[in-house]
């Protein structure tokens, strides 16, 4: 299904070069090799997002979309329609890895899936990850870091013995992280990773991880508040105005998590 | 920051997370210093951002850390990443299917004869296989994405090479030929024969 021939007109191509090393042939070190330009978004496209109705792993997408101010249909598939509705093998040919989320670009003339696949194109497609090599690096590695923890989290909000293995998780998980997490901030002088005011994608990640942690309840929620830079980055974000925009409205769904987890549970 | 006009790459004495930073630099062609070590020294955790190896220094001593961080890096400054924004997000995509076979990996007790183990074996690692074998026929030009080697090609090898060698049971691969063929293409590309045939000999 991946029809990238049908887009190769609204790119160039700068890997075609002559010369095998992007790095040699640019004087800023090969930084602007990153992006293939115009950028994606320039020209309006018609986005569709599928997904399970909860935030899982497609609310920094949904975040992403929203903070850039592209307009975007969310498809919600339920749980039962995708396990045992037929839907899962029907979509079979969208996604290789047969998992959601599910990015459609123009009706399928192109088709993505892997979360985390999704995040770069649309952070590189709109310089939210700052547009140069270096830049995109930093976001990478601190959204690596992110990811990280979140893949804690959610083996801890669907694991059975979620009860017994939560004070670990806030006490020594996740002081940890956060302990990195906010280093790399402090190091940075700036609100954002990259800038004081232009946020990135990584910072975007942040920010619902905090919002998905703060979930677990007081003793997370009194973790979090000792960490000033992590907090700064996640009110600062709350209040954007498009982000507070999507926030308050019916487009940002309530449960966090599939039905059989321990915390922010879906509910029917 | 500053840097000594070289690249460096600081990690354990074995593969594990660091090989992919040291197979992408040789497909590169870029010279870099390979520092191993048996445990974690002091400065480096105390000046890493998490802490944490594989961490590449660049020339201009720039310090990036997260082995997919440092590959996609790699890739964007030496040429190895898509030609288009659409082919970096199927490379993307690709190294993320492989990311959550490393992670279902990864979480396997080391009792060979632990039911979860066995499944993975028989039934869990011979399904995604086939999801790379399907992408692979799908692109008929015997990478991942596009009709150049990629970060996507070398991610998959040396995921590949540590999951699928590592084990006596885990013969799954003849069942994928594409899959198969493209390991060994990779292994056999000139830089990357000549970095295996030179590397210290390691576990894992």
């Amino acid at each position: 299904m991946f029809a990238a021939q049908a887009f190769a007109s609204l790119f160039s191509s700068p890997a075609k070069t002559s010369s095998p090393s992007l790095a040699s042939d640019h004087p800023t070190g090969g930084q602007a090799a990153h992006h293939a330009k115009p950028l994606f978004f320039t020209t309006p496209h018609h986005l569709k997002l599928t997904y399970f109705p909860i935030r899982g792993l497609a609310e920094d997408i949904r975040l992403i979309l929203e903070e850039s101010g592209i307009a975007y249909e969310s498809e919600n598939i339920s749980f039962h329609d995708w396990h045992e509705g037929g839907i899962k093998q029907q979509r079979a040919a969208d996604n290789p890895f047969g998992q959601m989320p599910i990015l459609y670009v123009n009706k399928g003339e192109f088709i993505l899936s892997q979360s985390k696949a999704i995040i770069r194109f649309i952070a590189r497609s709109t310089g939210l990850d700052g547009g140069d090599a270096y830049s995109a690096a930093r976001c990478d590695q601190l959204a690596e870091g992110i990811a990280d923890l979140r893949r804690q989290y959610a083996t801890l909000a669907y694991d059975k013995e979620f009860a017994a293995k939560v004070g670990d998780f806030i006490n020594k998980t996740l002081v940890n992280s956060f302990t990195t997490i906010e280093r790399v901030y402090d190091q940075n002088k700036t609100r954002y990773l990259l800038s004081q005011d232009r946020v990135s994608y990584a910072d975007i990640m942040l920010f619902e991880l905090v919002d998905q942690i703060l979930a677990l309840g007081q003793d997370a929620r009194s973790v979090v508040a000792k960490f000033d830079r992590i907090g700064e980055v996640y009110k600062s974000i709350a209040a954007r105005p498009r982000i507070a925009a999507y926030l308050a409205s019916s487009r940002r769904v309530v449960a966090i998590n599939g039905a059989s987890a321990s915390v922010g549970a879906f509910k029917a | 920051m500053s840097g000594d006009g070289k690249y460096h790459v600081h990690y354990f004495a074995g593969r594990g997370l660091g090989e992919i930073a040291r197979i992408a630099l040789s497909e590169a062609g870029v010279e870099f210093e390979d520092h191993r070590f048996e445990s974690l020294p002091a400065d480096l955790k105390a000046t890493t951002k998490f802490g944490q190896v594989p961490l590449l220094v660049t020339p201009a001593g720039d310090r990036i850390n997260q082995s997919t961080a440092i590959l996609r890096f790699i890739g964007a400054t030496h040429g190895l990443s898509g030609k288009t924004a659409l082919e970096n997000a199927e490379i993307d995509q690709v190294i993320e299917g492989v990311n959550d076979i490393r992670a279902k990996y990864r979480a396997l007790p080391a009792d060979a004869a632990n039911e979860e183990r066995i499944k993975f074996f028989s039934t869990v690692l011979p399904q995604w296989l086939g999801y790379f074998e399907a992408i692979l026929k799908k692109t008929g030009s015997g990478f991942y994405v596009g009709s150049n080697v990629t970060i996507a090609d070398l991610y998959v090898y040396v995921s590949f090479d540590s999951v699928i060698n590592k084990t006596a049971d885990a013969q799954p691969i003849d069942a994928f030929p594409l899959v198969k063929a493209h390991l060994e293409a990779i292994a056999a590309r000139p830089r990357i024969a000549a970095w295996i045939a030179k590397r210290p000999v390691s576990q894992w």
